[in-house]
């Protein structure tokens, strides 16, 4: 027997994962999915009852409605694998026959890619569903934000000219959309998995503490460099150009390294986990 | 078989096991006895591989149980003290968790359910404290492996499903199977545990057979009380007297009466049963 890996036992422990998962926390995530559809309904209704017409949300309200979705189920990842830390269940789940590779790997694939690609797609889904049944509703949330991506593209092309080195691809930008997203989930699973009580909140506190240190760090860094730039000139002037490319690649390889990190600390914890 | 050698374990500075060493052979229910706080928990949970030995070694057929090797984890049972509310029907837990352990056998669990009577429909997190170990130790026994680590298995459990656990335990595990019992409640297992372990101040005090223990000491069940007993106690027809076993008779061990001799003539436990 492979102790290590065997895809045939890691996709009987994967199906018994998702189950596991949607079981204890299917209903807050589809509530979560389907807050759009809520805020439809509540506002409406109340348009209705106060002024006798259907009132839509506007795109702004549905692009942020989205917006704290999405952060609201970032929180959420640190209830998912919390019970690990519980005597009593963490201690069934070290002890269910399937490796620690696999164990990691399964819960890796639910943070970062189900459940976020569920309650984004049914979010979204709704969203363009309910602009087909009533136009007046305008864009879809998931056109308005490609839409809006590629207008921000096309402003950054304006500023810089178009051989100039700071040009993103909307692709590129996506990607690093994206990495923050990984980097949030990461984390949020990880404090889940450290923090015996105030998973949540614990990590906030966490995130405060490295936000102010990391601040005062990379301003202490910067400043010295920013001193010398003329800031009249804009993106005209080659070193601000440069510097710009350089701490947004610098800004990439650090976010590659702290995911990276945060997934070695993951692995970690589920390797040396104790009851 | 179970190697365990000069193990020790502690939690901070407060030392709990030290310096152990015993092997649990297959085909024997061991039961695991002591007072509160001597360890029998932590050597349970150490066997099975949910906490790290610090000093000494836990060896399972040649395997490391901290490793948790997924071979090894499908040949034992854990079953804790206190056991989580799943929430999900008995029936579908046990279908769903079952497919991990090879020899699972569903319909030995839901006979052992039925003998337990409780229904396989109910939601596991609606159920009694009683119910849900019942619920939890068919499972256990279903899985059909070798190694079973109970702590206080008949915790919480009423007068005919005590009888019933012994019944079961007996009739459902295999003959090569080898099954650490920790209990308090002597009472409820004494038929059916053999050897008997006993631990105090962080060691093993006594590891002995029902057999030997009759061999070295006389349990006598008469209203004649003698002076040189080593424990007395009065029953409401006489007394239980323990006394060393010179004239090699036999008598029917009481495992409490034991427990109570050993315990306060520790040295005379030694220097009887130290092999």
């Amino acid at each position: 027997m492979n102790e290590t890996f065997q895809l045939r036992r890691f996709w009987q422990y994967f199906r018994y994962d998702f189950m596991q998962v949607m079981r204890s926390h299917g209903r807050p995530l589809l509530l979560f999915a389907g807050l759009g559809l809520f805020y439809f309904l509540v506002q409406g209704l109340l348009s209705l009852s106060f002024s006798g017409t259907w009132s839509y949300p506007g795109q702004a309200v549905r692009i942020g409605m989205f917006v704290v979705v999405c952060t609201v189920m970032e929180l959420y990842i640190a209830r998912i694998y919390g019970h690990l830390t519980d005597r009593k269940a963490g201690s069934a789940w070290l002890l269910v026959p399937a490796s620690r590779l696999e164990k990691y790997i399964s819960m890796l694939l639910m943070v970062l890619v189900v459940i976020p690609v569920c309650v984004w797609a049914i979010y979204l889904a709704v969203d363009a569903l309910l602009v087909l049944m009533f136009p007046a509703m305008s864009q879809p949330v998931a056109g308005s934000f490609f839409g809006g991506l590629s207008t921000l593209m096309q402003s950054f092309a304006e500023m810089s000219g178009s051989e100039s080195p700071i040009v993103i691809s909307p692709a590129g930008m996506v990607g690093i959309i994206l990495l923050g997203h990984v980097i949030n989930f990461l984390f949020f699973l990880l404090c889940g998995l450290c923090f015996r009580k105030y998973k949540i909140s614990g990590g906030l506190l966490v995130i405060f503490i490295l936000s102010m240190v990391l601040s005062i760090l990379s301003a202490l860094a910067l400043i010295p460099t920013f001193q010398h730039l003329d800031f009249d000139a804009g993106f005209e002037d080659e070193q601000a150009l440069r510097l710009a490319t350089s701490i947004l690649n610098g800004f990439i390889a650090v976010a590659c390294l702290v995911a990276a990190g945060l997934g070695w600390g993951v692995w970690r914890r589920i390797k040396t986990l104790q009851h | 078989m179970i190697n365990v050698s000069n193990l020790a374990f502690s939690y901070g500075s407060k030392m709990v096991l030290k310096d152990i060493s015993l092997q649990i052979r297959e085909g024997n229910i061991y039961g695991l006895l002591g007072e509160n706080g001597v360890g029998k928990t932590t050597l349970l949970t150490l066997l099975c591989g949910l906490k790290k030995p610090q000093i000494g070694s836990i060896e399972v057929d040649g395997l490391a149980p901290f490793d948790r090797q997924p071979s090894l984890l499908a040949d034992q049972y854990f079953l804790p003290d206190e056991v989580a509310p799943v929430p999900a029907k008995a029936e579908v837990f046990a279908r769903e968790n079952g497919v991990f352990w090879p020899r699972f056998d569903i319909e030995k669990f839901l006979t052992i359910l039925r003998e337990f009577e409780v229904d396989p429909a109910q939601r596991m997190d609606t159920m009694s404290a009683g119910q849900l170990k019942k619920t939890w130790i068919s499972f256990a026994l279903a899985c059909n492996v070798r190694h079973y680590y109970m702590d206080e298995p008949t915790n919480g459990l009423d007068i005919p499903s005590k009888a019933q656990f012994r019944k079961a335990v007996t009739r459902y595990t295999s003959e090569d199977a080898a099954i650490v019992i920790s209990t308090h409640q002597v009472r409820d297992l004494e038929n059916i545990i053999d050897p008997i372990i006993i631990l105090d101040n962080r060691a093993v005090l006594v590891n002995a057979t029902v057999q030997e223990i009759s061999e070295k000491l006389f349990f006598d069940y008469g209203t004649e009380i003698r002076t040189d007993a080593l424990y007395r106690e009065m029953t409401p027809g006489g007394a239980i007297q323990v006394y060393p076993n010179a004239a090699g008779e036999e008598s029917k061990v009481n495992v409490e009466a034991f427990f109570n001799t050993i315990h306060a003539h520790k040295e005379l436990a030694q220097s009887l049963f130290n092999r």
